[in-house]
This record gives C-alpha cells, structure tokens and sequence, in this order.
C-alpha cells in the first residue's frame, strides 16, 4: 500500500511539473489569446497558425511619445494604410522605468521594432551599447535620403558616423509667464517678438516673488534638469558641443559655466526668486508644477502648449502668455532644443519593416503638427500651430505668434545637452558636482576644479 | 542485504522526487546565475550581443573596481551606515521589545504601529518620510526652528546629512521586525529567573543587565548578522529617496552595481562588484561568528 501510495505522488508530482511547464504554450495562440480548448477547433487553429505565419507583428515602444496628439494621429493612420494590412501593430505606450526596462527587454532577447529615443545623450548611450541598430546600410538599400528628407536635423540622427534614428520631432525652449502674476505686481507682459538678457529675466524674477512659506510666489520655475544652470553658457557659447574644448576634454574652465552657475546659485539663494534644488529634489517638482500658478516664469518646450490648451487636467485660474527665449546678448532670438526619433532595436524582427514604418510615422506626425516645427522638411506643415492657436489665441497665443516663436528663421537653434566623447558619463560628473555647488556643501571654484578634473577622465576613459 | 539497498535507493528516489520543484528552482534561479555572474565578472560582457559581441578579459574587471572612485564611494558609504543605523537599530528595538513586553495599556495597538512601516510599500514610506524631513515645510525642520535652531539640517539634500537621513528612514522602516523578534526571543525567558531576581532584591535595571541581556543574546547576535547583511544590501531607499547624491554622498554598493549593470550597461564590471561585495559580507559575517563566543550565551 505504501508502495503504491508512493508511486501516486511521486507520478503526481512529476505530472504537475511538466503540466506548469507546458502549459501556457499549449493555451496560447499566435497572437496571444487563450485557446478556448476544444478538440474540434484543432484543425481550425492549425490553419489559422499556418495563415498568421505569413503575417508579421511589428511591437512599438513609444513610452510617452503617443501623448503627443500629432503622433498619436499618424499611429492611427499607420495602421489603416494597406501597405501595413498584413502587419499586427502592437503599440506600447507609456511603461513604468522605460529608459531602464526598455534595453534589458532587448537585451533579453524579446522582440522590440521601434523605440523612442527621447534625447541624445541616451541615443550616444544606446548606439555605443548596441541596444539600437545602425541604420545607414538600410538607409540606402531603401533608396531613402535623411539629409533630404530632415534637412539640418539628419546630423542630430547621427552616432559614431551611422545614423541611428529616424528624426521625428523637434523640442524648441520658450518662455512662459503667468500673467495674473504679472498684473499683480504691476510689471508690463515681456515683449512677444523681442527677446530680453538672462540678466533681464533674473530681474524681472526677483520683481515677480511675493510672499513666505505656502503662499509664496516664484518669479520663475526651476527644474533639476541641468540646462536650467547652463542654459545661458551654451547660449554664449553655441551649443553643448562646447562642453568640449579643442582638444576634446572638458571645458568647464571657460567662464561662461561659471558665470551661469554662479547666477543660478544666485536666484535660489541670494534673490530667492527661483526654489532651491534641494526643495525642487525632495519635492520632486515636476514640469507641469508651472500650471499650479505659483510660478511668475518658466523657460520650457513647446509640450507647455498642451498643457495649457488642457484645462480639464490642468485647471487654472490664470492666463498664460508666451515669449522667445531669454538671451546672452543683442535681440536676435535663440532657444535650444533636443530632436527626438524612433530607433530600431538590436532585436527587431524586421527591420526594414521598421525603419519603413518609422519614416512614414515621421512624414504623418510632421502633416499633423500643431505644437512644435517639425524635422521633417519634405512635408507640407499645413496645421502647424494652428490647432492649439485656434485653442490658446484668445489668451494672446494665436498661430501668428506661435510661429512667431517657434518657426521663425532668424531663431538661433542650439542643442540643449552635452554632445561629445563619453557624454553619458561626463554628464554625470558634471551633475554631481554642480548639486553639491547648489546646496551649498562646496564652493565655486571647487566644483569647476572638480568637474574638470573628473570630466577629463572620464572622457580620456 | 540487497532488498534493503533497493528499499534504500527507492525511498531516496522519492525522498529527491519531493525536493526536485525547490531543486529545480534553486538551480535556475539561484545556481545558475551565481555562477553565470562569476563567469561575466570575468568578460567584457555585451548584454546586446551576448558572447559573439564579448571578449574575456580575466581579472580586468576585479582591477577596475578598486580603482573606480564610485566603488571606493560606495564601500565607504555602505561602512558607514552600517555603524551608523545596526547598533542603533538594534538598541532601540530591544528597548521596545522589552516596553512592549510588558503588560501596558495599548500594548496590541502599540506593536501594530511599530509593525507597519515594514508592512508600508517602500516608495510611500520614502515619500512620508521626505514629507517629514522636507527641509524648509517639514514637520521635523518647524520643531528645530520652533526650539530655536537657526539653521537646521537640509536632510537628503545635505552631503552631510543625506546618508544618516536615509539610514534613519532603514531604521524606522526595520524596526517593527526586530521588534517582533526580540519580543519573541524576551518571551522564551523563564519568568523564575526574574522572580528570584527580585527576591534577591536586585533591581530592574540590574534584571535587564544580567539576565534579560544574556539571555536575549543568541536573538541579538541573529539580528545582529541578518541586519548587517541586509543594511550592506541597501538599495531602493537609496534609489527612491536621493538616487545616490547630493553628488555621490548616499552612493551604495547595490545603487553603484544597479547604475552599471542597468543604466550603463558594464554587466562583466558589475559583476565583479557583486562578488567583491559578496566577499566583503562572507568576512564580515564570519567576524561576527567568531566574535560571537565571546559574548553569546546558550542556554
């Protein structure tokens, strides 16, 4: 009887095993649905795989990409052409930590076609770590021409003389201002054509702060993010190229940083017009903290756009009125700005598919813009700005002036981060040195000392 | 004689049939990677291309991390809380345990506070515990200015005063545990010996030293090992409350392993980190091992 008993359970045990190993691909069909099980629908399903098998499934992963409406639109029409009718779309779209899932899927082997690739410091990233594939090869065999089709924006698709990504979007830097703070105050709006000084701007914060504690009012909003300290360096100096010197290392000696630097620590410590990085880092202040209506000022991207024209999610109780960009010096405007793109990752399934249906995203989202210029040139840009003129005019935001402030040829345009060797990891040095600086724990000097020191290794690395 | 070795082989065959789904996980879950992570500490691993797109570089990557200045930040770091957040940890909680032993009012509800930051989601435990250190609106920093400290401390945004911040976050979160194990170790303490204590007239003071301490020593020196190992694993505090800065100043051995291997993708130096560490926790576990003799009474 033992005997047997033990035989039952060890038979039971075995099964059970093998049962949990194979049973989620017995269950499941090609595309992911679970088989309903009968017998009689075998013969069915096995021509329904022979006939999915011809099909192809192109998996996107657009982050936070398909919020942006004009995207969002060409995603759709994508996927209603008839050259894609033998194509199941899978669409990912916003994902929990995706700069950190996103290459440990691929990396694990899992299908991913196009990614988005918000910023070029991660895009040097991905390209150097073979996340993402050259594209150059099947740029020709496909007969396509970046510099034709992006114009100036094709550099910003290049790494290490590949190109890399499929350019798709430009972000242009504006300033907004919160008008009831201004009216409260007494100050007149700033011009909306030209442009005032970084030392205007920091002025005009300190005249825009009132009162203490909850009910205090910023002149201006300031993010973590580094170009709210280095933004007028780079102006002054053309670029984040310029975070390199001649010889290809650090050129953080060059006193415009210094200058930047010191009239940020300046604002948040001295003038108090700006929050400190420590309340912006344990707050966790995020972008959208503008549209609360604390802030006199922010410098930002076009997606404010959007948010403004949103008033079910973001509610206000003030107008916002809109500006070029502070500059370094004279009235020409200025602003700077990222190109994002879509990528083909290292384990694509078809990458010709990919960068095909990656150009025809680029070309639609382009027709369908309305709140930034688009990198795509070959396209008719007939609803540019129009859409969110049409929402925002009768705050003074009309079409004339979005164009006015973001399409006009005269605007200097400047990449907005560090372009250069190792810039990953020099960007990280600089960051960490210029938090210490802003808290307070260590001087000027020191920190330019040590961002030079450190950033000359890790670039020479 | 050779019944008996086949009853012998039968019933062992059923004693691993029984064991084989913990083996089989063991195996593929622990084994493998363990020694696969010793395998990449010694490439050049390219986690994109897999072993076409590696080459092996021996102990390259064993060299790279003494001289790699976030590593040498991170040992100091994880030294540091180690002193700083063990004994305290360690000493408050048994102070608890023994007040929660006795029969006070509220006693329940008391150990059910102490219990829940473990229980709380690290993320909204982190985000409470900011809230209340928040330098310039924070309950913590009003009370200072309130008993007239000028300039009170800016908390995870200090270089100073990131690392004990976090580590007494690591402790209000760990408390409840040691709590629980402590009350558990003070309860298996007959009541006799502090009856006959009392008799003898010494006092509760005198009880806790010479017979509460020696006795709860053997639950210490378990905390004492398994909050050592746990304080050098620290990571999503680290990650949630300051990802590592002011500048490297709350910088962790995890935090510098997960920042290699995930953001910058040096899986082969990662690697060797992991085992650097794991060395660094064998040798001191086995300090507190033998230290143990010293001061551990068995009943």
């Amino acid at each position: 009887m033992k005997k047997i008993c033990s035989i039952i359970l060890v038979l039971t045990m075995v099964l059970g095993i093998l049962t949990a190993c194979g049973q989620d691909d017995s269950k499941k069909t090609n595309d992911g649905t679970k088989d309903q099980g009968t017998a009689s629908n075998n013969d069915a399903n096995a021509n329904k795989k022979t006939a999915e098998k011809e099909r192809e499934k192109l998996i996107i992963s657009l982050d936070k990409m398909p919020e942006d409406v004009k995207l969002a639109r060409a995603i759709e029409e994508v996927q209603e052409m008839e050259k894609y009718s033998h194509v199941d779309f899978e669409i990912h779209g916003k994902e929990a930590d995706f700069l950190t899932t996103m290459p440990i899927t691929v990396a694990g082997g899992e299908q991913r076609d196009l990614v988005a690739v918000a910023q070029p410091i991660l895009q040097q990233q991905w390209a150097d770590a073979g996340t993402i594939q050259p594209l150059t090869k099947m740029i020709e065999s496909l007969g396509l021409d970046f510099e034709k089709e992006f114009g100036p924006y094709a550099a910003n698709a290049m790494n290490n003389g590949e190109y890399y990504t499929i350019p798709h979007n430009i972000t242009k830097w504006a300033l907004y201002y919160n008008k009831k703070i201004f009216d409260e105050a007494g100050i007149p709006y700033p011009d909306p054509k030209v442009p005032m000084t970084w030392d205007d701007y920091r002025a005009l914060a300190k005249q825009l702060t009132s009162g203490e504690g909850a009910e205090k009012k910023y002149g201006a909003l300031y993010l973590t993010w580094p170009m709210f300290w280095y933004g007028e360096a780079i102006m002054t100096l053309g670029g984040g190229q310029h975070f390199y010197n001649e010889e290809g290392l650090s050129n953080i000696e060059d006193p415009a940083f210094a200058h930047a630097l010191q009239k940020t620590f300046d604002m948040m410590h001295v003038d108090k017009s700006i929050p400190t990085h420590a309340d912006v880092v344990i707050s966790k202040t995020k972008p959208t903290a503008f549209m609360n209506g604390q802030y006199g000022m922010a410098v930002q991207g076009g997606w404010i756009l959007s948010w403004a024209a949103d008033k079910e999610n973001y509610p206000r109780d003030f107008e916002i009125g809109i500006a070029p960009m502070p500059v370094d010096e004279g009235t020409t405007p200025k602003t700077w700005g990222i190109v994002n793109g879509f990528a083909i990752a290292q384990t694509s399934a078809n990458p010709e598919l990919a960068l095909e249906v990656g150009m025809d995203l680029s070309r639609l989202s382009a027709q369908y813009a309305m709140a930034a210029p688009e990198a795509n040139q070959t396209v008719e840009q007939n609803l540019l700005y129009t859409g969110m003129g049409d929402k925002l005019g009768a705050e003074g935001m009309t079409t004339e002036v979005l164009l006015d402030i973001f399409a006009n040829p005269e605007t200097a345009f400047l990449t907005e981060k560090v372009t250069g060797a190792n810039a990953p990891t020099y960007e990280k040095v600089i960051n960490e040195e210029v938090e210490k600086f802003l808290v307070e724990e260590q001087d000027l000097d020191t920190t330019i000392n040590n961002i030079k020191a450190r950033g000359d290794k890790k670039i020479l690395d | 004689m050779r019944t008996r070795r086949k009853k012998h082989i039968k019933q062992n065959i059923v004693g691993y049939t029984f064991i084989l789904p913990s083996l089989i996980g063991f195996i593929l879950f622990m084994a493998y990677p363990l020694f696969h992570s010793l395998f990449l500490s010694l490439m050049n691993w390219n986690m994109f291309k897999g072993l076409e797109g590696s080459t092996f570089i021996g102990f390259d990557n064993y060299k790279a991390v003494f001289e790699n200045e976030y590593f040498r930040a991170g040992i100091m770091n994880n030294i540091k809380f180690v002193i700083m957040a063990v004994p305290l940890l360690l000493i408050v909680s048994m102070l608890l345990a023994t007040l929660l032993n006795r029969n006070i009012w509220g006693r329940g509800a008391l150990r059910t506070m102490y219990f829940m930051p473990y229980v709380a989601t690290i993320t909204a435990a982190a985000v409470v515990f900011s809230a209340l250190f928040h330098p310039e609106f924070g309950p913590i920093n009003s009370f200072l200015r309130a008993i007239g400290v000028a300039d009170p401390p800016s908390w995870t945004a200090s270089v100073k005063w990131a690392l004990p911040t976090v580590a007494l976050f690591w402790i209000w979160k760990n408390l409840g545990y040691c709590v629980v194990i402590f009350l558990a170790g003070l309860q298996g303490i007959p009541k006799s010996y502090y009856e006959a204590a009392s008799i003898d007239g010494a006092s509760k003071f005198s009880q806790f030293m010479h017979i509460t301490l020696p006795l709860v020593s053997p639950t210490t020196f378990f905390l004492a090992v398994t909050t050592v190992i746990a304080s050098f694993q620290v990571f999503a505090e680290v990650n949630v409350m300051t990802e590592g800065g002011p500048g490297t100043a709350t910088v962790t051995l995890v935090y510098h392993i997960y920042e290699t291997a995930f953001k910058r993708y040096q899986m082969g130096y990662a690697s060797a980190v992991s085992w650097v560490f794991f060395a660094l926790v064998v040798v001191v576990t086995a300090i507190q091992w033998m230290g143990q003799k010293k001061w551990v009474k068995y009943v």
